[in-house]
C-alpha cells in the first residue's frame, strides 16, 4: 500500500498527466523512443557495403511504420494514384482502432504529438506571453486542411505529405537532426547543401514550435489534418469517454487534457510521393536530396538523383523498402541493379580524352567496379604511320557508353566531379552526366526490369546483328583438323 | 597541373608493381617437351568452355573480306583490324566476342591462303596477348606459319616458357641473337627467364646499336625483378638521359616517362628502409578515391610508430582508414599490405602517400 503511495507521488513529480494516465504516457514514451531508434539508428544506412544486407538485419521493425500508421497519409495516395497502396490495410487497421479509442493515435502513437508534449513541458508552458487556451476560428483550420489535401487527392494531386502529421515530422528531422548526425559521425562535408527547399521546410519547424507556444498541443488541434480525419472517424465512433454525473467538478481534468477535448463544453510530382524524406534518410551518402523549387511548387521536397554529389549504390535497395506509399518501388537487389532510372551521357567537347587533352579512365573504371560495365573505351585521335598502321601510344582511350548496360546510377558523374572538378579543377562540370526521360529510363510500376531488359537486347540483337546463328562458327572448321 | 602529373606518377607506379609482381609470381610451372606439346595439342583442339555462351556479333558496316590491306582512311566500322584495334582490344568486355568474330572471318575467307594466315596469325595474337592462353597461342601461330605467315618466335618462345618447357623456349631463342624489337621483349624474355647476365649483354648491344632508352630501360627492369635496386637505378638514369638514333619518337618519349616513373617507384617502395628515417612526424599525400587523402606518418627509433590519415574526402569505408594504417604499423613496410576490400583506392592512396612521405624524410636525411 505505501509503495503505491510512493509510486504515485513519484508519478506526481513527473507531471499530473503521469498521476492520471502512466499508461498512456509509457506508451507515447515507447513510441518516440522507437521512433527516435528507427529514425538515427535502423535508418543509419552506413557500416557496411553490403547496404541492403545490413538495412535488412537491422529493420527488424519497418522503418516506415509510424508513416504507415498515419492513416491520411495512405488514404489520399491511394486516391491521388487511383490505385491501391498496400499501407491502406494499415491504415484500415488503424482507423479501426480510432472507433474504439477515438483519437487514441494522437494520444498515444504519434511521436509528432509527443514532442509537441516534451516541447510544451520543457518550454511552451514557461513562456505564457502568447498562450491562448481560448479556442477560435482557426480551431477549424484542420478540417480546411483536410478538405483541401482531399480534394486535392481527387483531382489526383498528393498534397497530405505537406501537411500530415508523420510526413512533417520525418521531414523536419531529416532537414535538422539528420545533417547534424552526418556531420558529427562521418564529418560535415559529407552535408549536402542547402537549396530554398530546406530553408522552408526548417522555417515551418520554427513556425510549428512558435504555434505550440500558443497553447498545449496547438498544432494537433487547430493544424494537423491527420488529426481532423481522426476527428472525422469519431462520428462513427462505437465508444467514447464522457464527463459521468459523478464529476465533482474540480477542473483538474480540463488542465490535464492537452487537446482542449474537456472544455467548457468540448506535373509532374511523383503522383504518390507524400514528401516524408524517410528514403533520404536510409540513402547511404545522400544520393536522394529533396527538390527545391526548381521543378515547381509539386515537386517540393520530393526526392531527386544528385548524382553530382554521389551515385547510386549497387548494393543498396534501402529507399524502395522503406517507401511508405510505394513512390519508389521496392525492387529486390537484382532488380533494382536491372531498373534504368536513367542514361549517362558524355559530352565529347570536354572529356578529357576525347577533348584531346589527357587520358583518363575514372568513369569506365568506376563503372567496371560497380558491376555494369556500361562503360567501355574507343580509340580516339590515334595516328597512322606510312604503312597505314596505327601509332602505338598515339590518341587516348576514351569512354563511350553502352545504352544496353547503364542503368543511369549516377556513379561515373561522381567520380568526374569528385576528380576532374572539384580536386584537380581541370573542369568546370563533370563530363559524364545522368540524363533521365522517355527513351532513357524505365519506370514500370510492374513486372521484372530483369524480364524488360532481356526482351530490350533480343529487340536489338535481331536488329543490330547481320549473320550467324548465336553460336556463332565453329572453333575449329574441319579443314584445319 | 602539378597534380595532374603525380596522378600519372602514382598511377604509373601502381602499374609498374603491379607488373613486377605479377613476373615475379609467374614462376612456372615446369613441364617436359612431351607434356607441352601434349597441351598444346589438348587444348587447341578443343574450344574454349566460353565459346558457345558468346554469340557473334559485330557491327553491319564491318567489311567482311578483311583484305590484307585495309583500304581508304581510318575507319574502324570498315576495316577489321581497326575494329579490333579500337574497339576490341581496349574493352576486356569485347575479347572473346572478337576473337568469335576473327574466328568466323578465318573460316568465310578460308580459300585465299594469304588472307587464313593472316587471321590465323591475328587469332594466335588475341590467344596470347588477351587472354594469356599461351597453349592455344601456339597452336594457332603453328598454323599461320603452316600457311606462310610470319610468327614472332620470341613471342612463341615466350609462350613456351610460360607453359613450363625452358629447353624449348631457349632452342626457339637460338633464332634470335640480338633485340631488333621495339620495346626490348628478347631482354624482357631472358630476364624473366632468369638469365640476368645474357639480358644485360643484349641490352647493352641494344644500346649500342641506337636504341639506348628502350635498352636501358628493359635491363633495369631486368635488374629491379632480380632485386638489384642500386643496379636497377643506374640503368634507368642511363635510359633517361640517353639520347637515340634510332626508334621512334613516341617509344623513346614513353620510355622516359617509364624510366623515371620506376626510379620513384623504387626509391619509394623498394629501397625505403625506415631505419633510416631520422625520427619526426612526416606528411605526404595522394589522390584517393573521392579526392587528395593526406597522411602523417610518425617515426621514432626508426620505427613507423603511427600512421594517421589528417585529412581525405571519402565518403565510405572507414575501416580502409584505420586497417591499412594499422598494418603498416604492425609490418613496418608498405609492401605486401592487403587492400582493404571495397575500398582498394583508399587503401592504395594511403600506401602512396605514406611511401612518400617516409621515401621524402629519408631523402632529406641521406641529403644532409
Amino acid at each position: 500500500m505505501s509503495r503505491d503511495v510512493g509510486l504515485a507521488r513519484t508519478l506526481k513529480i513527473l507531471g499530473p498527466s503521469w498521476a492520471a494516465s502512466p499508461v498512456r504516457r509509457l506508451i507515447q514514451t515507447a513510441c518516440l523512443v522507437g521512433f527516435l531508434v528507427l529514425f538515427f539508428w535502423v535508418c543509419w544506412p552506413y557500416g557496411s557495403k553490403q547496404y541492403a544486407e545490413a538495412f535488412g538485419a537491422r529493420e527488424i521493425v519497418d522503418a516506415e511504420l509510424f508513416l504507415v500508421l498515419d492513416p491520411l497519409v495512405s488514404v489520399t495516395t491511394a486516391i491521388a494514384s487511383r490505385m491501391p497502396v498496400w499501407s491502406l490495410v494499415v491504415a484500415a487497421g488503424v482507423i479501426l482502432a480510432s472507433l474504439l479509442l477515438p483519437r487514441a493515435f494522437c494520444g498515444y502513437v504519434c511521436p509528432l504529438g509527443t514532442l509537441f508534449d516534451v516541447f510544451d513541458w520543457l518550454l511552451g508552458k514557461r513562456v505564457r506571453l502568447l498562450r491562448s487556451e481560448r479556442a477560435g476560428w482557426w480551431t477549424h483550420t484542420r478540417y480546411c486542411l483536410l478538405a483541401v489535401v482531399m480534394i486535392a487527392a481527387v483531382c489526383g494531386v498528393l498534397l497530405s505529405g505537406f501537411v500530415a502529421a508523420i510526413p512533417v515530422l520525418t521531414r523536419a528531422m531529416l532537414f535538422v537532426p539528420s545533417p547534424v548526425q552526418m556531420g558529427l559521425r562521418k564529418g560535415w562535408y559529407l552535408v549536402p547543401p542547402m537549396n530554398a527547399g530546406h530553408v522552408l521546410s526548417i522555417s515551418l519547424v520554427a513556425l510549428m514550435l512558435g504555434l505550440a507556444s500558443l497553447g498545449r498541443r496547438f498544432w494537433c488541434r487547430c493544424v494537423c489534418p491527420t488529426g481532423a480525419f481522426f476527428s472525422l472517424c469519431n462520428l462513427l465512433r462505437l465508444r467514447e469517454r464522457r464527463v459521468t454525473e459523478k464529476c465533482v467538478r474540480c477542473g483538474r481534468c480540463v488542465d490535464a487534457c492537452a487537446f482542449g477535448a474537456i472544455n467548457d463544453d468540448f506535373s509532374t510530382r511523383p503522383l504518390n510521393c507524400a514528401s516524408c524524406r524517410t528514403c533520404s534518410g536510409v540513402c547511404p551518402n545522400n544520393v536522394l536530396q529533396p527538390a527545391g523549387f526548381e521543378h515547381g511548387f509539386n515537386a517540393l521536397w520530393t526526392p531527386k538523383v544528385v548524382a553530382d554529389w554521389s551515385g547510386c549504390e549497387p548494393s543498396c535497395n534501402n529507399c524502395g523498402q522503406v517507401c511508405p506509399t510505394g513512390a519508389v518501388r521496392a525492387l529486390d537487389l537484382e532488380e533494382k541493379r536491372a531498373a534504368r532510372i536513367g542514361l549517362a551521357q558524355i559530352d565529347h567537347g570536354i572529356c578529357l580524352p576525347h577533348a584531346g587533352r589527357e587520358a583518363c579512365q575514372l568513369c569506365v573504371d568506376e563503372c567496371r567496379m560497380a558491376g555494369y560495365n556500361a562503360i567501355e573505351f574507343i580509340r580516339v585521335g590515334g595516328q597512322v604511320d606510312e604503312n597505314g598502321l596505327p601509332v602505338e601510344g598515339s590518341g587516348y582511350l576514351a569512354p563511350i557508353v553502352r545504352e544496353d548496360r547503364c542503368v543511369g546510377c549516377g556513379l561515373c558523374q561522381m567520380r568526374c566531379r569528385g576528380i576532374n572538378v572539384k580536386s584537380r579543377h581541370v573542369l568546370a562540370g563533370s563530363a559524364i552526366r545522368v540524363v533521365a526521360g522517355p527513351g532513357r529510363e524505365d519506370r514500370i510500376v510492374s513486372g521484372s526490369y530483369l524480364a524488360l531488359n532481356e526482351e530490350r537486347a533480343r529487340r536489338r540483337q535481331e536488329e543490330k546483328r547481320v549473320e550467324g546463328a548465336p553460336g556463332g562458327s565453329d572453333y575449329l572448321p574441319d579443314f584445319l583438323k | 597541373m602539378r597534380l595532374a602529373r603525380l596522378v600519372a606518377v602514382v598511377v604509373g607506379i601502381g602499374s609498374l608493381c603491379a607488373g613486377l609482381c605479377d613476373a615475379q609470381s609467374q614462376t612456372p610451372a615446369k613441364r617436359t617437351r612431351a607434356e607441352v606439346e601434349a597441351l598444346i595439342r589438348q587444348m587447341g583442339t578443343t574450344q574454349p568452355d566460353w565459346w558457345d555462351s558468346v554469340p557473334l556479333a559485330y557491327p553491319p558496316t564491318l567489311d567482311l573480306d578483311w583484305p590484307l590491306r585495309d583500304n581508304g582512311p581510318w575507319d574502324a566500322r570498315r576495316n577489321v583490324g581497326q575494329y579490333l584495334w579500337d574497339v576490341v582490344n581496349p574493352n576486356p568486355d569485347r575479347w572473346r566476342e572478337g576473337i568469335k568474330l576473327v574466328n568466323h572471318l578465318m573460316i568465310r575467307n578460308k580459300d585465299d591462303r594469304a588472307k587464313l594466315a593472316s587471321s590465323t596469325e591475328t587469332l594466335g595474337r588475341m590467344f596470347h596477348d588477351l587472354m594469356e592462353d599461351y597453349a592455344r597461342a601456339v597452336f594457332w601461330w603453328r598454323i599461320a606459319a603452316k600457311y606462310g605467315g610470319y610468327v614472332e618466335p620470341i613471342d612463341l618462345a615466350h609462350c613456351y616458357w610460360i607453359l613450363g618447357c625452358r629447353e624449348m623456349a631457349v632452342e626457339t631463342l637460338s633464332q634470335v641473337p640480338t633485340d631488333y624489337t621495339r620495346h626490348g621483349a628478347l631482354i624482357k624474355l631472358w630476364a624473366d627467364m632468369g638469365d640476368i647476365d645474357k639480358a644485360l649483354k643484349l641490352a647493352e648491344e641494344k644500346a649500342s646499336a641506337g636504341m639506348p632508352t628502350v635498352a636501358y630501360l628493359a635491363a633495369g627492369d631486368a635488374c629491379r625483378l632480380a632485386g638489384r635496386y642500386e643496379d636497377a637505378l643506374a640503368y634507368y638514369r642511363k635510359a633517361s638521359a640517353a639520347i637515340d638514333a634510332q626508334g621512334r619518337e613516341g617509344d623513346v618519349k614513353k620510355g622516359k616517362e617509364r624510366a623515371q616513373a620506376s626510379i620513384e617507384a623504387i626509391q619509394l617502395f623498394d629501397m625505403l628502409d625506415v631505419a633510416k628515417v631520422p625520427d619526426g612526424a612526416y606528411t605526404a599525400d595522394s589522390i584517393a578515391y573521392a579526392g587528395p587523402l593526406h597522411v602523417e606518418v610518425e617515426v621514432k627509433g626508426g620505427k613507423i610508430q603511427a600512421v594517421r590519415v589528417t585529412k581525405h574526402q571519402e565518403k565510405q569505408f572507414y575501416s580502409a582508414l584505420t586497417d591499412t594504417a594499422k598494418q603498416i604499423v604492425a609490418r613496418q613496410s608498405v609492401k605486401g599490405v592487403d587492400a582493404v576490400t571495397g575500398a582498394t583506392m583508399t587503401s592504395e592512396a594511403i600506401l602512396n602517400a605514406t611511401a612518400k612521405a617516409l621515401a621524402g624524410a629519408m631523402r632529406k636525411a641521406g641529403g644532409s
